[in-house]
C-alpha cells in the first residue's frame, strides 16, 4: 500500500545524528572511553583530524549512550544544548539555551552576558535541576517531588565545530579573540569548574579539529582544561572498518559482496577524511545499487568511480561497458582515472556540469547561460569556503550574501538557489541546510544561512580546492592591496604614494580577475554588525580602490605602456595609429584629388578670372560656354555676374563665339543670348551715356546678326537686325550733332554704322537727308565743321589693303547721297576722293569702293541716277567702263562674301583691315538680280558677237553658280530647273564663241589661302570649263558641283576637255573643294559643300576613259578616294585606291600648286598613312610616312598614326609609331621654327597631347622634358596640349599640377576651359555630345592639321 | 590559428592603408596592396604547409589555406598587373575548392546547430552562403561576367543582412552559452571572416567607388589603357593571339619604348 522510501545507512559527508546512532558503528571503545571522561571530569575537548568523525561520535555515540543509561549522571533525563560558534557565538550559544530552556532567546543572551556562571545559574534555576537540599524540595509534597524528580535532567552543552572560534575573523583577530568568543569560552570553561566543584549535573564537550589546539592558549584557562580532559579521537582499525562498512547494510536489511569490502578496505588510503570519503562513497555505492536493492558490488563501485572498469570480472566490465556508453560524452571522461578518493570529486563535478541543464529543466522561464551557473556555482563555494593558516576550512554564509557577492544582473537569490539546490538534494548532501522531503526546505529563502556539509569536500573536490585558493589569493592580494590604498589615502592621496608600474599591473590583474564589488569587500571587511554601514562603507572603499588603480595608471602610462604591452604589440599598436591616420590622411587627399573635386576648384577659381579686365572676351566666351555644357543653364548665371557694359560686350562675345563654332546654329541659347543682349542694349540706349562704347558694341552685334540672318534666315532676327541698325543710325546722329562726342576710332565705327543701317535698317531718302544736313560740309557750316572733326584730311581709315584719306568720310557721303539719289553730290564726294590722290578708290582693289554706292542707287530705287557717277568714272578713270563697273558689283552681290569675316575677327588677316560693307553682300536679293540684268544689258550691247556670247556664258554660269550657293548656304533649296536654264544658256552661248577667241589667255586674279590673291593666265575656254566659278578674287574658286554634274548629265566631257591641260581644270577645282585650312577661324567662313563619292568615282570614270585621262594626276584623287574609303570601312575599296597612288612620282603631285594646296596633300597623305596603320597595314603605313622629305614632316605623321590607333583601339603599335616619331623629332633642329607662323609647325606640342593621351608616369615625364625645351612664346600651346591631354585620359589632377603657377590670367582661365570641356565631354550622353560636336571641331581641329610650311 | 588574428587585421588595415593612399594618386598606394596580397598569400601558404606537417592532418583545412594562398597570390601578381596564361583557371579551380570547403563547413555545422537553434543555423547558412557568393562571382568573372555582379550583390546583401540580423538580435542560447551570432561567426571561423571582411572592403569600394563617395583606386605606374587592357583579359573578354595577351604585348613595347626614349628630350 506504501511506496516506502528505502533509507540509506551511510550519511556520506555529513555527520551521523543521533536518530542514526544504529548505523554508526566502530566506536563503540571510544564512545565508552569519553563517557567516562565526561563522568568524571564534567569537560570534554574532543580532538581529531578532519574527517574522522568527531562530531558523529558526540551524536551517535556519547549522546544515546547517554539516553541510554549508559552515562552515570544525576538524573537520567538528558537535555542537551549544542552550538557552533560560527561567527555570532553568543548568539548561537543563546539560541541553543534559550530553546532548551524555553525562555526568550535576548534573555538568554543577556543571561550569558552577564557572568560566566550565568549559565550555571540559569541551569540550576531551572526545572531541570532538583537540588534536594532546598526548600523547595524539603516542603513539597510527595507528588511535587516525583514532578520535580520527573522534570530533572542533566544538561549536556556541545560546541561542535570549537575551532570557529579561530577560523572566524570575527571570533579571532590578529592572534586575539574576540569579546564575545572569550564570553563563550569563559562561561564554558566556568561552567565547567562550578560543575565540578559544586557537582551539578552540568557536562560540557567540545568538538575540534586537532589542528587548531596549539591556538587554544589564545584562550585563558582553556589549555588547562584541555589538559585536563582531552580526547583524541583515534583511526579506526581494519576490523572497525568493516564494521562501518558492513554492519549498517546489514542492519538495513541490504546486502554488500563481501569483495567490495574488501577492496574498500583495501583502497582507504592513510591520510585525512578516511572516514568521509568511505561514506561517501558507500552512500553512492548503495545509490547505484539500486538504493540497495541489488547486492553492492564492485560494479557498483566502479560506476561511482572507485575502481577502474577493466578490474571487474568479465561478467560486470560487459554490464558496466553497456551502462558507461549511455552516459553523456563528458560524463564519459570522468571515468579514465579512478580510485576511491575520487568519488567525491566525481560526484561533485558532475553535478557541477549537470547543474545548469537541471536548472535549465526546471526553470526554463527563468533561464541564464551556462557561464552564468557555472559563476554562481563557483562564487557560492568560494563564499563557503576559506582559506585558514593555509588550511581550506567551511565558511557559513546566507545565500543573501553570496548573491550580493555575486553580483550580476538579473541574477536573484531565487535563481542562485534554486540552481544550487543540485547539492543539498537527498544523495548529493554537499550544502546545507539539505533538501529533504519536507517542501519547506525544497527553496532557500534569502536569509538561509549555507555551509558546506564536510571540509573533506574542499579537500577531496580539486575544483573546489581551486576556486578556494584563488579566492584567497583574491583576499590576499586584496590585503596586500589595501595597505597601499591605505598609504595612499593616509597621504591626502598624494602622487608620490601612487602604485609604481610592476604592483600596479599586479593589482590590475586582481581587480580584473576578481572583480571586487561592495558585498566582496565586505565580507572581508571589519565587522560592525550593521550591514548598511558595512556596505556603505564598502562601496566607498570599492570607488577608492578604482581610484587608486585609474590615477596609478594615469600616472604611469606611458611608460607601463611599453613595460605592460612590450614592445610587439607598442609596434602593432603604433602602426595601427600610424596606418589610421594615413588613412584619414589619404582618404582626404584622395576627396580633393577626385575629378568633381578638381573642376569645382576650377569653376570656383574661374569665377574670378571671369571678372578680371586682364582676360580677353574670346576666352571668357569661351570657357563660359564650355560651363554652360558642363551644367546646362549656369550661362544666365554667370552673365548676371558681370556688370552692364561688361555684360553686354561678353554676350555679344558669346553670340559670335556660338556662331563660330557653328554657323548654323539654332539653338535656344543662341536665342536667349539675342534676347539678352537686346534688353541689355535696351537699357544703356536709354541711359544714353558711354555712346562710344554702344556704337562699339552695336557694330559688333549687328554684324553677327547680319551674318547669323544670311546663314539662318529667321524673320524674328531680321525685325531685330533692322532695329539695331536704326539704333545705329541714332547714335550716329547723337556723334554728328555734338562734335565733342569725337573720338578717334569713332569715324570708322560711324561709316560702318551707317552702312548697316543703308544695308539692313529703315533707311530713306528724308532720314539720309537729316544725316547729311550734320556731316555733309556741302550742305552747311555747321556740317561742314562737324564733317571737319569726324572726317579731316589727313586721318586714315583701313579700307582692305589701302587706307582712305578723310577717315572714309567722302565714300560715306556719296553712301548717303546715293540713298537720297543725288548723284551730283556723290561725284563731289568723289571728286574730293580723287582730289585727295585716292585713285586705289577706283582702280584698286579696295574693299569697300564705287562699286558699292552703285548697288545703294539700286537698293533705294535710284537705278538711272546712276548713270552720271557711271559716266563720271569712265571720264576719270579710263578702265572703268560700264561693263567692268557692273561685272566688278556682280561679282561682290551674289552671297555672303568671304571678306565679311574681317567684320568678325577683326585680326583674321595680316593683310586686310577695317570693316568690309555690307550693302553689296547682304543687301535683299533683288539688287543682285537688278545689278545683274543691268550687267547683262549692258553686255547684250557689246557688238563683238564673240566677246558678247562669252561674257554672257560666262555670266549665265556666274548666275547659275551663286544663287546655287546663295541656297545652299542658307539651306534653301535651289531652282534646279531655273539653274539648269542659266547653265543652258551659258552653254548655248559659250558654244557660239569663236575658238580662237576662248584660246586668247586673259589675266585672273584668284585667291589663295585666305587673304592672298595670285594672278593666273587662263584661256577664256578654260575658265569657262572649269566646273565651278572662277572669276576674280571676290568670287573665290570653290562652290558646289553643280557645274560639274550639269557637264556630266549633259555629257560634255569630251566637247570640254579636249586637252591634258583643259583636265587639269577638273583636277585644279578638286584640289580647291579639298582644300582644308589650318586655323579654325579660316573655317567659319568657307563654304563646306561636300563633294560626294559619286563625283570622285565620276572623275575616275572619266579619267579611265578619256583619251587624255593617263595625263591626269591621280594622285590627289587617290588619296581623297583611300582616305573617305578607310572612314566608311571600306578597306578593300580604299587599298584599290591605295594602290593607284604613284609613289614614285608623288612629289609633282604635292608641288603641282602653291604650299597651301601642298599642304591639303601632305595633309591626306599623313591621313592616308594614319588609315593605313590603323587597318593592319603597317609596312605601307611606313613607307606613306617615310614619303615625306623632312624630320619634322615624318615626325607629324608617326604622332598621327601612334595617336589614331593609340585611340582607336590602344594598340600595342602604338608604341612602335611613337618610337619613330620621338626618335624623328630628336633629330629635329627646333630652332628653325622658332620664329613668327613657323613656330605653328612645332610637331612638338602634338607629340605632348599624343603622351598626355595616353598618360602614365614616365610618359608624363617625357612629355614634361619635351615642355621644357620648347621656347617661352610658344612653351604656353605645349601647357594646353598637355592639359588637354591629360585631362582627356581622365585626370584632372594631374591636368591642374600640369599647370605652372606662372600663367597669366587668361592662360588659366584657357586651360582651365580645357579641362572643364574634357569634364563636360567625359559625362555626356551622346545626344548630348552631338549637340555640341562643333564645339569639339573647333577645339579638335588644329590640333589634328598639320602645317608644312617651307623652310 | 588565432595567432595570426594580428597579422591578419594589420595587413587588412594596410590594405586600407595602401588603397586609400593609391586613391590619393600616390604610386607606392598600389603596391603596398600588392605586398599586403602577398603577405597574405605567404601567410596562407605557411599555414597550409604547418597543418600540412601536423600529425592529425585536416585535409579541408589545407584545401582551404591552399587555396586562399593561391588565390591571394594571383591577386597579387593582379595588383601588380601581370597577367599570366591559365591564370583565370587556376583561379577559378582555387575558388571552386573554397567554395567547396565552405559549403562542406556548412553543411558540417548546420544540422548539428539547427538542432538547438535553428536562428543560429539560419545564420551560418547566411555566414556561409555569403561567403561563397563572393567567391563565386570573383571566380566566375572572366568566364561569366553577366552573372558575377549579381552573385556579388546578393553576397553582400546576406552578409548585411547576417550583420544586421546579428546586432539587433543580440545575444541568444546556445549550448548553455549565450552567443552572439557574429562572435559565434568570428570566433569559430577567424579565417573565414578574414577572407570575408576582404571581400565584404572589396565590396564596400565597389559599391562606394560607383556611388562616387570615393575614388576609384589609381596607378599611374603605367598608363590608363594598359589597366584596361589587362581588365579585359582578366574579365575574359579578349582570347589569346600566339599566346599573348594584348595587355602583354602592350607592355612589352611600352617597356621598350621607355627604355629607348626615358632620356630622348633630356638634355
Amino acid at each position: 500500500m506504501f511506496d516506502q522510501q528505502p533509507i540509506c545507512p551511510y550519511t556520506g559527508l555529513r555527520s551521523f545524528t543521533e536518530e542514526e546512532s544504529l548505523y554508526f558503528k566502530g566506536r563503540d571503545q571510544q564512545v565508552d572511553q569519553i563517557t567516562s571522561l565526561l563522568e568524571k571530569n564534567k569537560f570534554l575537548m574532543l580532538t581529531g583530524a578532519s574527517g574522522e568523525g568527531k562530531s558523529s561520535l558526540i551524536y551517535a555515540g556519547l549522546v544515546p549512550n547517554a539516553r541510554a543509561g549508559f552515562f552515570k549522571a544525576k538524573y537520567s533525563n538528558w537535555v542537551i544544548a549544542d552550538f557552533r560558534p560560527e561567527r555570532t557565538p553568543v548568539k548561537n550559544m543563546a539560541a541553543a539555551i534559550a530553546d532548551k530552556f524555553e525562555i526568550p532567546q535576548d534573555t538568554a543572551e543577556t543571561e550569558l552576558r552577564r557572568g560566566y556562571s550565568s549559565l550555571i545559574d540559569l541551569y540550576t534555576s531551572s526545572k531541570y535541576y532538583n537540588d534536594q537540599n532546598s526548600d523547595e524540595w524539603q516542603n513539597a509534597t510527595d507528588e511535587q517531588k516525583s514532578e520535580m524528580n520527573r522534570s530533572s535532567a542533566n544538561l549536556l552543552i556541545i560546541a561542535d565545530q570549537f575551532e570557529e572560534f579561530f577560523t572566524n575573523p570575527e571570533n579571532f583577530y590578529n592572534e586575539a579573540p574576540s569579546q564575545d568568543s572569550q564570553i563563550i569560552v569563559n562561561i564554558l570553561l566556568e561552567t565547567a569548574k562550578i560543575a565540578l566543584k559544586k557537582n551539578i549535573p552540568v557536562y560540557i564537550v567540545c568538538t575540534m579539529r586537532s589542528d587548531y589546539i596549539g591556538q587554544c592558549s589564545a584562550f585563558r584557562g582553556l589549555p588547562d582544561y584541555i589538559g585536563f580532559s582531552q580526547f583524541f579521537v583515534p583511526r579506526l582499525k581494519r576490523k572497525d572498518l568493516k564494521q562501518v562498512i558492513e554492519e549498517p547494510a546489514i542492519l538495513s536489511g541490504n546486502r554488500i559482496s563481501h569483495r567490495l569490502v574488501e577492496r574498500l578496505v583495501y583502497d582507504l588510503s592513510e591520510g585525512v577524511d578516511q572516514l568521509p570519503i568511505l561514506q561517501h562513497a558507500l552512500n553512492q555505492i548503495w545509490r547505484a545499487a539500486g538504493n540497495g536493492r541489488d547486492e553492492m558490488d564492485l560494479l557498483h563501485y566502479a560506476m561511482v568511480g572507485g575502481m577502474p572498469a577493466n578490474e571487474l570480472p568479465d561478467e560486470d566490465q560487459k554490464i558496466f561497458l553497456n551502462w558507461y556508453k549511455q552516459q553523456p560524452e563528458h560524463q564519459r571522461g570522468y571515468y579514465k582515472d579512478t580510485g576511491l578518493h575520487r568519488v567525491i570529486e566525481i560526484h561533485a563535478d558532475l553535478l557541477f556540469e549537470n547543474a545548469w541543464e537541471k536548472y535549465a529543466a526546471e526553470y526554463p522561464d527563468k533561464m541564464i547561460s551556462r557561464g552564468q551557473a557555472a559563476r554562481i556555482i563557483s562564487t557560492a563555494f568560494t563564499c563557503l569556503t576559506k582559506i585558514d593558516n593555509s588550511r581550506a576550512v567551511r565558511n557559513r554564509m546566507s545565500l543573501e550574501e553570496i548573491t550580493e557577492i555575486i553580483h550580476s544582473p538579473g541574477i536573484t537569490p531565487e535563481i542562485a538557489g534554486n540552481l544550487l539546490n543540485i547539492f543539498r538534494e537527498e544523495g548529493n548532501s554537499f550544502i546545507r541546510p539539505y533538501k529533504t522531503e519536507d517542501p519547506e526546505t525544497h527553496t532557500l529563502s534569502p536569509d538561509t544561512v549555507l555551509d558546506i556539509t564536510h571540509e573533506s569536500l574542499i579537500r577531496n573536490w580539486t575544483r573546489l580546492n581551486e576556486w578556494a585558493n584563488r579566492e584567497y589569493e583574491f583576499y590576499s592580494t586584496y590585503q596586500d592591496f589595501k595597505k597601499q590604498l591605505d598609504r595612499w589615502k593616509t597621504s591626502g592621496k598624494s602622487s608620490n604614494f601612487l602604485l609604481p608600474i610592476g604592483p600596479l599591473s599586479y593589482f590590475e590583474n586582481w581587480y580584473t580577475e576578481c572583480r571586487p564589488n561592495a558585498s566582496w569587500i565586505r565580507r572581508y571587511s571589519e565587522i560592525t554588525g550593521n550591514k548598511e554601514t558595512e556596505l556603505e562603507n564598502a562601496e566607498l572603499q570599492l570607488t577608492d580602490i578604482r581610484q587608486f588603480l585609474k590615477w596609478s595608471a594615469r600616472k604611469v602610462a606611458i611608460p607601463r605602456a611599453f613595460m605592460k604591452y612590450g614592445p610587439k604589440r607598442i609596434a602593432t599598436g603604433f602602426a595601427i595609429t600610424v596606418m589610421a591616420i594615413l588613412t584619414l590622411f589619404y582618404w582626404i587627399d584622395a576627396e580633393q584629388k577626385q575629378n568633381h573635386r578638381v573642376i569645382d576648384n576650377i569653376l570656383t577659381r574661374s569665377a574670378t578670372l571671369l571678372q578680371s579686365n586682364e582676360v580677353n572676351n574670346n576666352i571668357k566666351a569661351n570657357y563660359l560656354l564650355i560651363n554652360e555644357r558642363f551644367e546646362p543653364g549656369s550661362l544666365q548665371s554667370n552673365l548676371s555676374q558681370f556688370n552692364d557694359r561688361a555684360g553686354l560686350t561678353l554676350s555679344i562675345e558669346l553670340y559670335k563665339q556660338l556662331l563660330m563654332y557653328n554657323k548654323y546654329d539654332k539653338s535656344d541659347l543662341k536665342n536667349d543670348l539675342i534676347g539678352q543682349i537686346d534688353e541689355r542694349f535696351s537699357d544703356l540706349l536709354q541711359q544714353n551715356s558711354n555712346l562710344s562704347f554702344l556704337l562699339n558694341e552695336l557694330n559688333k552685334f549687328t554684324t553677327m546678326l547680319a551674318y547669323d540672318h544670311y546663314y539662318n534666315p529667321d524673320k524674328d532676327n531680321e525685325t531685330i537686325l533692322r532695329n539695331y541698325a536704326d539704333s545705329g543710325h541714332e547714335l550716329a546722329m547723337k556723334f554728328y550733332r555734338d562734335p565733342s562726342l569725337f573720338r578717334s576710332t569713332i569715324p570708322l565705327e560711324l561709316n560702318y554704322t551707317i552702312q548697316q543701317w543703308l544695308t539692313f535698317g529703315t533707311a530713306s531718302a528724308e532720314k539720309s537727308e537729316e544725316l547729311l544736313q550734320l556731316i555733309s560740309p556741302f550742305e552747311n557750316s555747321d556740317a561742314q565743321t562737324a564733317f571737319q572733326v569726324y572726317y579731316p584730311r589727313g586721318s586714315f581709315e583701313i579700307n582692305g589693303r589701302i587706307s582712305n584719306n578723310f577717315n572714309g568720310g567722302y565714300h560715306t557721303l556719296a553712301s548717303l547721297y546715293a540713298s537720297t539719289g543725288n548723284v551730283g553730290k556723290v561725284i563731289e564726294s568723289f571728286e574730293r576722293i580723287r582730289d585727295s590722290g585716292q585713285d586705289d578708290y577706283f582702280i584698286g582693289s579696295l574693299f569697300n569702293n564705287y562699286n558699292h554706292i552703285l548697288g545703294i542707287f539700286y537698293q533705294f530705287g535710284h537705278r538711272s541716277s546712276a548713270a552720271p557717277m557711271i559716266a563720271w568714272l569712265g571720264e576719270n578713270y579710263e578702265s572703268n567702263v560700264p561693263l567692268t563697273i557692273y561685272r566688278n558689283a556682280v561679282i561682290r552681290a551674289g552671297y555672303m562674301a568671304p571678306m565679311y569675316r574681317i567684320n568678325i575677327d577683326r585680326n583674321i588677316f595680316r593683310a586686310f583691315g577695317g570693316y568690309f560693307f555690307p550693302n553689296l553682300t547682304l543687301a535683299d536679293r533683288e539688287l543682285f538680280e537688278a545689278l545683274n540684268n543691268d550687267y547683262e544689258n549692258l553686255i547684250r550691247s557689246i557688238q563683238d558677237p564673240d566677246e558678247r556670247n562669252y561674257l554672257l556664258a560666262v555670266n549665265k554660269k556666274r548666275h547659275a553658280m551663286f544663287d546655287h550657293k546663295y541656297a545652299f548656304d542658307r539651306g534653301i533649296d535651289p531652282d534646279l530647273n531655273k539653274l539648269n536654264t542659266y547653265l543652258d544658256e551659258a552653254l548655248s552661248h559659250f558654244r557660239n564663241v569663236d575658238e580662237a577667241y576662248l584660246n586668247e589667255t586673259v589675266s585672273i586674279t584668284i585667291p589663295y589661302y585666305g587673304e592672298g590673291v595670285r594672278n593666273r593666265q587662263y584661256q577664256r575656254r578654260e575658265l569657262f570649263i572649269y566646273p565651278d566659278y572662277m572669276d576674280g578674287w571676290f568670287s573665290q574658286t570653290y562652290h558646289s558641283d553643280l557645274f560639274f554634274n550639269y557637264i556630266d548629265r549633259n555629257n560634255l566631257f569630251e566637247e570640254f576637255y579636249r586637252t591634258p591641260e583643259e583636265l587639269d581644270m577638273i583636277h585644279f577645282w578638286l584640289a580647291r573643294a579639298y582644300e582644308k585650312k589650318p586655323l579654325m577661324q579660316n573655317l567659319k567662313f568657307e563654304n563646306e559643300y561636300p563633294l560626294s563619292n559619286q563625283v570622285h568615282s565620276r572623275i575616275l570614270t572619266l579619267m579611265e576613259s578619256h583619251p587624255y585621262g593617263h595625263s591626269f594626276d591621280l594622285n590627289l584623287l587617290s588619296l581623297i578616294m583611300a582616305n573617305n574609303d578607310f572612314d566608311k570601312g571600306d578597306t578593300e575599296s580604299a587599298m584599290i585606291h591605295y594602290n593607284r597612288f604613284d609613289k614614285q612620282n608623288y612629289q609633282v603631285s604635292r608641288d603641282r600648286y602653291e604650299y597651301i594646296e601642298t599642304t591639303f596633300f601632305m595633309n591626306q597623305m599623313k591621313d592616308l598613312a594614319v588609315n593605313l596603320a590603323l587597318n593592319g597595314y603597317h609596312d605601307e603605313a611606313v613607307e606613306i610616312a617615310e614619303m615625306f622629305e623632312r624630320e619634322h614632316e615624318k615626325t607629324y605623321a608617326y604622332t598621327f598614326m601612334a595617336e589614331n590607333i593609340f585611340i582607336n583601339s590602344q594598340d600595342p603599335t602604338t608604341f612602335v609609331y611613337l618610337d619613330s616619331a620621338l626618335t624623328k623629332a630628336s633629330r629635329i633642329n627646333f630652332s628653325q621654327f622658332d620664329y613668327g607662323v613657323n613656330t605653328q609647325i612645332d610637331v612638338r606640342h602634338n607629340l605632348v597631347l599624343l603622351l598626355s593621351r595616353i598618360g602614365g608616369r614616365e610618359l608624363n615625364r617625357i612629355s614634361n622634358d619635351i615642355i621644357r625645351e620648347v621656347i617661352e612664346p610658344t612653351k604656353f600651346r605645349g601647357l594646353a596640349s598637355r592639359v588637354y591631354g591629360v585631362s582627356e585620359e581622365g585626370n584632372f589632377y594631374n591636368a591642374l599640377t600640369a599647370m605652372p603657377p606662372t600663367l597669366t590670367e587668361s592662360q588659366e582661365l584657357f586651360l582651365q576651359a580645357i579641362m572643364l570641356w574634357q569634364a563636360s565631354i567625359a559625362k555626356e550622353t551622346e545626344p548630348e555630345r552631338n549637340r555640341w560636336a562643333p564645339m569639339d571641331n573647333y577645339f579638335t581641329h588644329d590640333f589634328n592639321y598639320v602645317f608644312y610650311l617651307p623652310n | 590559428m588565432s595567432k595570426y588574428n594580428t597579422l591578419y587585421y594589420l595587413l587588412i588595415l594596410l590594405l586600407i592603408t595602401g588603397a586609400f593612399a593609391s586613391m590619393a594618386q600616390n604610386s607606392y598606394g598600389i603596391k603596398i596592396m600588392g605586398g599586403v596580397a602577398a603577405a597574405f598569400g605567404l601567410l596562407f601558404l605557411i599555414q597550409a604547409l604547418q597543418s600540412f606537417y601536423k600529425d592529425k592532418k585536416n585535409p579541408i583545412e589545407i584545401l582551404e589555406l591552399f587555396s586562399l594562398g593561391l588565390l591571394s597570390l594571383i591577386i597579387c601578381l593582379r595588383v601588380f598587373y601581370i597577367h599570366f596564361l591559365y591564370a583565370e583557371f587556376v583561379y577559378a579551380l582555387a575558388g571552386a575548392s573554397l567554395i567547396g570547403v565552405y559549403l562542406y563547413k556548412m553543411n558540417t555545422s548546420f544540422p548539428q546547430i539547427l538542432k538547438q537553434n535553428s536562428y543560429l543555423a539560419g545564420m551560418v547558412v547566411l555566414f556561409y552562403g555569403s561567403i561563397s557568393l563572393f567567391i563565386l562571382s570573383m571566380t566566375i568573372t572572366p568566364f561569366i561576367p553577366w552573372l558575377a555582379e549579381p552573385a556579388g550583390v546578393i553576397a553582400f546583401t546576406l552578409i548585411i543582412i547576417f550583420t544586421v540580423v546579428s546586432l539587433v538580435k543580440k545575444e541568444v542560447l546556445y549550448n548553455g552559452e549565450k552567443v552572439h551570432a557574429l562572435r559565434l561567426a568570428t570566433q569559430a571561423e577567424h579565417r573565414t571572416v578574414v577572407v570575408l571582411s576582404l571581400f565584404v572592403l572589396f565590396s564596400l569600394y565597389i559599391g562606394l567607388n560607383k556611388v562616387d563617395l570615393i575614388p576609384a583606386i589609381y596607378s599611374d605606374e603605367f598608363p590608363k589603357a594598359y589597366f584596361d587592357l589587362v581588365n579585359s583579359a582578366e574579365t575574359g573578354n579578349e582570347t589569346p593571339v600566339d599566346g599573348m595577351y594584348q595587355h602583354e604585348r602592350f607592355k612589352e613595347e611600352y617597356d621598350r619604348f621607355i627604355e629607348k626614349h626615358a632620356n630622348t628630350f633630356r638634355y
